[in-house]
């Protein structure tokens, strides 16, 4: 970052948005806005001073650093050409799989960043992506397709049977108005479902709900040791090697229920590391013991305040900064106590420091703070994150794109993404920074060096695109297209008939005996056998014109389940399909020019491998051509 | 623990033949000086590569793995396939119904008539009772049936092997965990000898780590995993020993 001082030029011209709750002075451009003021700033008139940049700059320097911002509008003219755009390395590849949920970067220290996934793994690099660890942190329940059968009669158990007929009867009517079948199971379970009640027959291991792994925050410590996430599970904390992970304040159960603390964000402090602050729903939790306990911070601003970022200054460790939507609280005591310091009329969604200016993102542009004011950059956009970046510029990012900001508040578009993969967070700052989606990772800064390649292979080549791979899985797997449902229409099948053929056969034989007295002593008698055999056959055919006419309109319970989880499926294998296919081919493309590091080429050729057999086995066929990890040869 | 120590500097130091003048020594940050630098980049040496490969070389391959897992779990596509299809080949297949019954009868009919004079009856008399009529009768009745009938329909449609596509997500989940875990692994591998952490603690995690995916994969293979896993025990025990 820059730090050199500028006595000339124009100041950042101010605009609208934030508001610095105390401080000194008020610019002569300064416009007055819809300023809100937080109690015992002690200021009346919100002026658009700049407490942060107080303290950010004077409190963390003890001098007054003049801004990049400053400097940036005092180059001539150029200057609104902007720089040249940060090389950009998709670095997912090192990293466990997502969906990602959380990007945690340590302070003043981008190579060292940590990853949340939507599975309950945190997955670590301290060397900027080159390698990285992995560790599960919550395991989440899954469940497999099961066959869960109608369960009225538990229902009639606990209800009146006459009253469940009256609603059926009322729901038949309602579902035969708008055309849709009223099949008693199918009503009962309608109705049921809007009671709340269960509608399966169920065991208690499925009334159990699904354990949510999604991460909220991870803190790191300054040096090795033990870190802390924040989740919607609670708060945890790991033994030393970060693989074993305990919670320590959170529900009873591993799975989170109504009422349960759930961890928003969490902070390590940089001086002593069992000193650790946590943002929960129920408010800050302080612990000082390594996070083993936790007690409810005094502070009572922070008891209706969700905080979602804890900045705590690693080069002051006396600073912190707590993020809620509206609001940043400050804490020049090391977390003892906090005050407010800004507020912005936008939603705050993210706070970056550096060591001329503080840089808050909010949803009506980038607020930044330096010692010469407060400047509202991008006011248009709904930004997620800003941080500083190199020779007086910002980088910004929206949930749709990444921009490059110059000082004098012109921006242009330098990536985006598509709405299914969107940005979550930009940290990190001065010369790398990291830019999460969901899906992605990807490193901000310095080229990558590249080169032929130490691990001699042939550089892998995709042999499908990727409209045929999806053709491919779903006549592999049978998935099928949406149309393979029972619920879809065939009346054609039901005109082939039910055929019946039948043969019988009788075999019979008889005698008969028979004596006539007449006139004694005469008798008559006459004695017959008789036998017969009767061969039967028939073939016949039937027709159910219910069917034919009117369908199959069996949507039972077990039914239901099963076709919702077919439709279910498919649209995850699908889309494991072409996350994967997208991974494999920005691999290929990337392994056209191998990284110089060996360790990194052979981590993105095992990536390429992961993904590559996996698209292989659901397909059936070969995806990517690619030399046998085995089979590579290492060149010095 | 003290074995584990034993055990990580025989890798650390010995077997993977990395030189230890390679491993620059990082200080841990202490208080609240300045951030934590990143480590030092380390050399790969050829013999490590060499190493590693041969290793994985030795292992079982991740299609061998994602086979042995899907067959442990009876999950395999041609098995679902099988299932799917059978389920339609069933409207080819009939019902079939048989039937046999045997019917055995007697009858005996005595018919007396007032008209029917009664006359002296002779010592022999083979009439006794004076019957106008009597008949004796007998049968047998034996009766089969065959009855086969078919559901045609099946052959264009058959519920039956949706529900049987069905288990193809379990098989995806199957394939999916055993995939990213055998990668896992590899990875964990590949750090362990291509650059093995200088802490013996940490490097004992790894190692423990490492042990961890490998019994979870051997379970989910059925035991084939385990068996050509790279058994470090072994390894290093006997790298330590010479």
């Amino acid at each position: 970052m820059l730090a050199a001082s500028v006595t000339s030029g124009r100041l950042p011209e101010l605009h609208h948005g934030g508001n610095w709750g105390c401080g000194a002075r008020r610019e002569p451009h300064q416009v007055s806005g819809t300023a809100r003021l937080h109690a015992g700033t002690g200021v009346a008139e919100a002026p658009r001073s700049m407490i942060l940049a107080a303290h950010a700059a004077k409190l963390r320097r003890g001098v007054v650093a003049t801004g990049f911002l400053a400097l940036a509008a005092a180059a001539p003219a150029p200057a609104r050409a902007q720089g040249a755009s940060p090389t950009i390395t998709n670095m997912t590849a090192t990293f466990r799989g997502g969906p990602f949920v959380t990007l945690s970067v340590y302070p003043g220290s981008p190579d060292r960043v940590a990853i949340g996934t939507a599975d309950g793994h945190v997955t670590w690099s301290e060397d900027g992506g080159v390698s990285a660890v992995e560790a599960q942190v919550l395991v989440p329940r899954k469940f497999d397709p099961v066959t869960i059968r109608g369960g009225q009669r538990a229902i009639f158990s606990q209800r009146s049977a006459d009253e469940l007929d009256e609603k059926i009867g009322v729901l038949r009517q309602r579902l035969q108005f708008v055309g849709l079948p009223d099949e008693r199971a199918l009503l009962s379970f309608i109705y049921l479902l809007g009671l709340g009640l269960p509608a399966g027959r169920t065991q208690v291991w499925m009334q159990t709900s699904d354990a949510i792994a999604e991460t909220g925050d991870i803190a790191w410590p300054k040096g090795d040791g033990p870190m802390l996430m924040a989740t919607q599970a609670g708060l945890l904390v790991s033994d030393q090697s970060r693989f074993s992970w305990s919670r320590t304040l959170g529900g009873p159960g591993y799975i989170p229920r109504e009422g349960d603390i759930i961890g928003l964000s969490a902070a390590i402090d940089p001086q002593n590391p069992s000193h650790m602050l946590a943002a929960t729903d129920r408010g800050m939790q302080v612990s000082d013991n390594g996070g083993y306990t936790w007690a409810i911070h005094p502070d009572s601003d922070f008891e209706d305040s969700w905080i979602t970022h804890i900045v705590w200054d690693p080069e002051n460790p006396q600073l912190v900064f707590a993020v809620s939507s509206d609001t940043i609280l400050l804490s020049q005591d090391g977390g003892v106590t906090f005050e407010p310091s800004f507020s912005a009329s936008g939603e705050i969604k993210d706070l970056a420091l550096s060591a001329e200016a503080a840089v808050v993102a909010t949803s009506e542009g980038i607020q930044v703070a330096t010692s010469e004011g407060i400047n509202t950059l991008m006011p248009e956009k709904d930004v997620i994150g800003a941080i500083p970046w190199r020779e007086g510029t910002l980088l910004a990012a929206t949930s749709e794109a990444l921009y490059l900001v110059s000082a004098d508040g012109s921006f242009r578009e330098i990536l985006s993404t598509s709405s299914t993969d969107p940005y979550l967070r930009l940290a990190g700052g001065g010369e790398t920074a990291w830019l999460l989606s969901a899906q992605t990772i990807l490193r901000i800064g310095g080229p990558l060096t590249r080169g032929p390649g130490r691990l001699r292979g042939a550089a892998p080549r995709m042999l499908v695109s990727a409209i045929d791979l999806e053709k491919a899985v779903i006549d592999y797997t049978g998935l099928g297209g949406p149309n393979m449902t029972r619920l879809h229409q065939r009346w054609y099948d039901k005109v082939l008939p039910r055929v019946t053929a039948t043969a019988r056969g009788t075999l019979f034989s008889g005698n008969n005996d028979r004596r006539d007295d007449i006139v004694l002593p005469f008798q008559v008698w006459q004695t017959g056998a008789t036998a017969y055999d009767r061969l039967y056959w028939e073939v016949f055919a039937s027709w159910d014109l219910r069917e034919l006419l009117l369908g199959d309109n069996n949507v039972s319970n077990p039914n239901l389940i099963i076709e919702s989880q077919i439709r279910d499926k498919r649209a995850v294998v699908l889309e494991q399909i072409r996350w994967h296919y997208r991974e494999c081919a920005g691999l290929v493309a990337d392994l056209a020019r191998p990284p110089d590091d060996p360790e990194l080429e052979l981590n993105w050729r095992m990536r390429l491998e992961e993904h590559a057999s996996y698209l292989e086995w659901m397909s059936g066929r070969k995806v990517v051509k690619r030399t046998p990890i085995e089979k590579l040869e290492y060149t010095e | 623990m003290k074995k584990t120590m034993i055990l990580c500097t025989a890798l650390v130091g010995g077997l993977l033949l990395l030189p230890s003048a390679a491993r620059a020594q990082e200080e841990q940050p202490e208080g609240g000086g300045a951030a934590p630098a990143a480590p030092a980049k380390r050399q790969v040496s050829r013999a490590a590569v060499k190493r590693l490969f041969q290793i994985i070389k030795a292992e079982p391959t991740i299609k061998e793995v994602q086979k042995a897992a899907t067959r442990h779990y009876e999950l395999e596509p041609e098995r679902i396939h099988r299932l799917a299809r059978n389920a339609r080949l069933k409207g080819l297949i009939p019902n079939v119904s048989a039937s046999f019954s045997n019917e055995l009868g007697n009858r005996f009919t005595n018919t007396k008539d007032g008209l029917f004079p009664i006359l002296p009856s002779p010592p022999e008399n083979p009439n006794p009772s004076f019957f106008k009529e009597r008949v004796s009768e007998s049968s047998d009745q034996l009766t089969w049936s065959v009855s086969a009938s078919w559901d045609l329909d099946r052959l264009v449609f058959a519920a039956e092997s949706l529900d049987a596509k069905s288990l193809t997500g379990l098989e995806e989940n199957l394939v999916r965990e055993v995939t990213t875990l055998f990668f896992s692994r590899r990875r964990i591998l590949a750090s362990l000898i291509l650059s093995p952490p200088d802490d013996d603690e940490e490097f004992f995690y790894e190692l423990m780590r490492l042990d961890e995916i490998t019994a979870t994969l051997d379970s989910f293979t059925g035991g084939m995993f385990g068996k050509k896993a790279w058994n470090w025990e072994k390894d290093l025990l006997g790298g330590a020993a010479k």
